[in-house]
């Protein structure tokens, strides 16, 4: 880890954090005003229990009518995850990879820093990227204008379901990064991070229904990301370890075979 | 075990593959402390390949490198910490400008001069506060020798330096690294164009299709060329006669007045036997490199 780098790596990516912060803001914001609408709409509630019993939970469509399930089946398992996930498996593979691919990687590895103190100064950087899309786009809009519109959670579960978004994305982010640099194929993070979530996805929402796909639901992270249903249970530290634990795992896969390999002129 | 810390660089039978037939094979070099050397050949003769090797970019096949005495594969952080280094292609940050890339690179390294960044930059003309976005190719390889040029090292290894640069430039950098030299730096850059390092290299490696085929000081290798004439006479062009003038080779007469010649060796009996007649015009340009490795490494194909 280098400071240099780390804050170059921020400083690069200044003007587009703003830009999507403001998109995660306004996305949140967004959900948030239509909840007295949803919320006071006659015949919700009913049009929600007649729905097939597998649609139900393959949307995780609860509850509409109070706080903590709209958050949980509109804001939390909705749009919001896929656009943190699209940013920061862009972001990751971007960061070495991407820079490789824009030749602009060799003129810093002929600096006297590590490769993996390069890769770990990206890794940093990513980090507190996530960290605020998840804790002040998410968590500090919530917080802040969700009473006005008596969407009224304890702080402490909306933290809790913030968190598990937290190392959800970050692993998504680690995972394009690591394969980004493992491979010098920015293509390559993008794709295989992608396929990763998006099949993820797949079994752990239709896994609820089908039998033999809910075997595999653990292999999902969205599994560990929701599943424990954060929002009105807390923090599940072991489901959280298993995203964290992934996450250091791939991080660190990717440090090893990104030191070994040639890098592209 | 240590090297030899009297040289800058030596490799020794140094072979990098690639899938391709670009890669460098067996190259066997040393080169000196307070040694300016050039390194040249044509475009894919694996210039680049060695000297990325030596900055640990890549890791060879086989053979080893040593740069100051120590192993670049085990030690190449100080390498770099001792060592600068430009690449032959490079990009910067598009929205950064060109005074904050080089102050934030620069810091870096640990012995970063804020001062020498303004007198290099000033002396190459540099425009610091334009993003490196809206400069041209030559500006932006200016930026980039600011950057290997500003820390005070023990060797510079500079990948095509003056490629883009206009002449004024490349007289700023030949005086730039002459100082550096007369410090006990130790210069190793690459060219395909002879006349960009034959003026500050006292020797020349020269790389083709991956092999080192001749290291040699340049003013050997300046007189081994063969330089190309072209004469235009008031008269018939004495064909004849010129095939028997010593060290003339006719190449083509195009028309019946103008004569294209090669010189190898001693210009002066050609000079001597045009005395003789009335000479409307005398061209001799300036023998590209790839003429002299033709001439001298065979024209054959590369395998």
């Amino acid at each position: 880890m280098n400071s240099v780098l780390f804050f170059l790596d921020l400083r690069i990516r200044r003007l587009s954090t703003v830009l999507w912060l403001a998109a995660v803001i306004a996305l949140v914001l967004m959900y948030v005003a239509l909840y007295p609408s949803i919320k006071s709409t006659p015949g919700v509630d009913e049009f929600i229990q007649n729905l097939p019993e597998a649609l139900r939970e393959a949307f995780a469509i609860a509850d509409y009518s109070s706080p903590t399930g709209y958050l949980q089946a509109e804001i939390f398992s909705g749009l919001l995850p896929v656009v943190l996930l699209v940013l920061v498996i862009g972001r990751g593979s971007a960061s070495v990879a991407g820079e490789e691919d824009q030749k602009r990687l060799e003129i810093v590895m002929a600096q006297p820093v590590s490769r993996v103190s390069l890769y770990l100064s990206k890794a940093a950087s990513l980090t507190v990227i996530s960290f605020v899309m998840v804790f002040f786009g998410v968590f500090g809009s919530i917080a802040l204008v969700g009473p006005w519109v008596s969407i009224t959670v304890g702080l402490a579960d909306l933290f809790a379901i913030c968190f598990h978004l937290f190392v959800f994305v970050l692993f998504a982010g680690f995972l394009a990064l690591a394969a980004g640099a493992a491979s010098g194929r920015k293509g390559l993070g993008v794709a295989l991070a992608s396929a990763v979530f998006a099949l993820g996805f797949l079994i752990e929402s239709l896994g609820r229904s089908i039998d033999w796909l809910g075997h595999l639901r653990p292999l999902s992270p969205w599994h560990w990301y929701s599943s424990s249903q954060p929002l009105s249970n807390g923090i599940d530290w072991g489901d959280c370890g298993v995203l964290g634990g992934s996450a250091l795992v791939v991080l660190c896969l990717g440090a090893w075979l990104f030191n070994r390999r040639d890098l592209r002129g | 075990m240590s090297g030899d810390g009297r040289l800058a660089v030596k490799t020794t039978a140094l072979t990098k593959s690639f899938g391709s037939s670009r890669g460098i094979s067996d190259v066997s070099v040393e080169i000196h402390r307070g040694e300016v050397f050039g390194l040249l050949g044509p475009n894919g003769a694996g210039k680049t390949t060695l000297l990325r090797c030596l900055m640990d970019l890549i890791h060879p096949t086989s053979g080893s490198a040593q740069v100051l005495g120590e192993e670049v594969s085990r030690n190449s952080k100080f390498i770099r910490s001792r060592v600068s280094y430009l690449p032959g292609e490079f990009a910067l940050w598009p929205t950064l400008t060109a005074g904050e890339t080089l102050q934030r690179l620069g810091r870096l390294r640990a012995d970063h001069d804020a001062e020498r960044v303004a007198q290099l930059s000033s002396l190459f003309n540099v425009d610091m506060d334009r993003p490196l976005g809206q400069m041209s190719r030559g500006n932006k390889q200016k930026v980039g020798l600011v950057l290997a040029l500003s820390p005070v090292m023990d060797v510079y290894i500079l990948d095509e330096p003056t490629g883009g640069l206009d002449p004024i430039m490349q007289q700023h950098f030949r005086e730039v690294v002459a100082t550096e030299v007369e410090r006990g730096a130790t210069i190793l850059l690459s060219s395909h164009v002879l006349h960009e390092v034959e003026h500050l290299a006292e020797r020349v490696g020269v790389l083709r299709a991956g092999e080192l085929v001749a290291v040699e000081r340049v003013d050997s290798l300046r007189r081994r060329a063969a330089l190309p004439i072209t004469v235009t006479f008031a008269g018939v062009a004495p064909v004849q006669l010129l095939r028997a003038v010593t060290d003339v080779e006719v190449l083509a007469s195009p028309t019946e007045t103008t004569v294209s010649l090669r010189v190898r060796g001693a210009i002066d009996p050609l000079l001597k036997f045009l005395a003789g007649y009335e000479v409307l015009s005398l061209v001799a340009p300036e023998a590209e490199l790839e003429e002299i490795f033709l001439e001298f490494y065979g024209s054959g194909d590369p395998s």
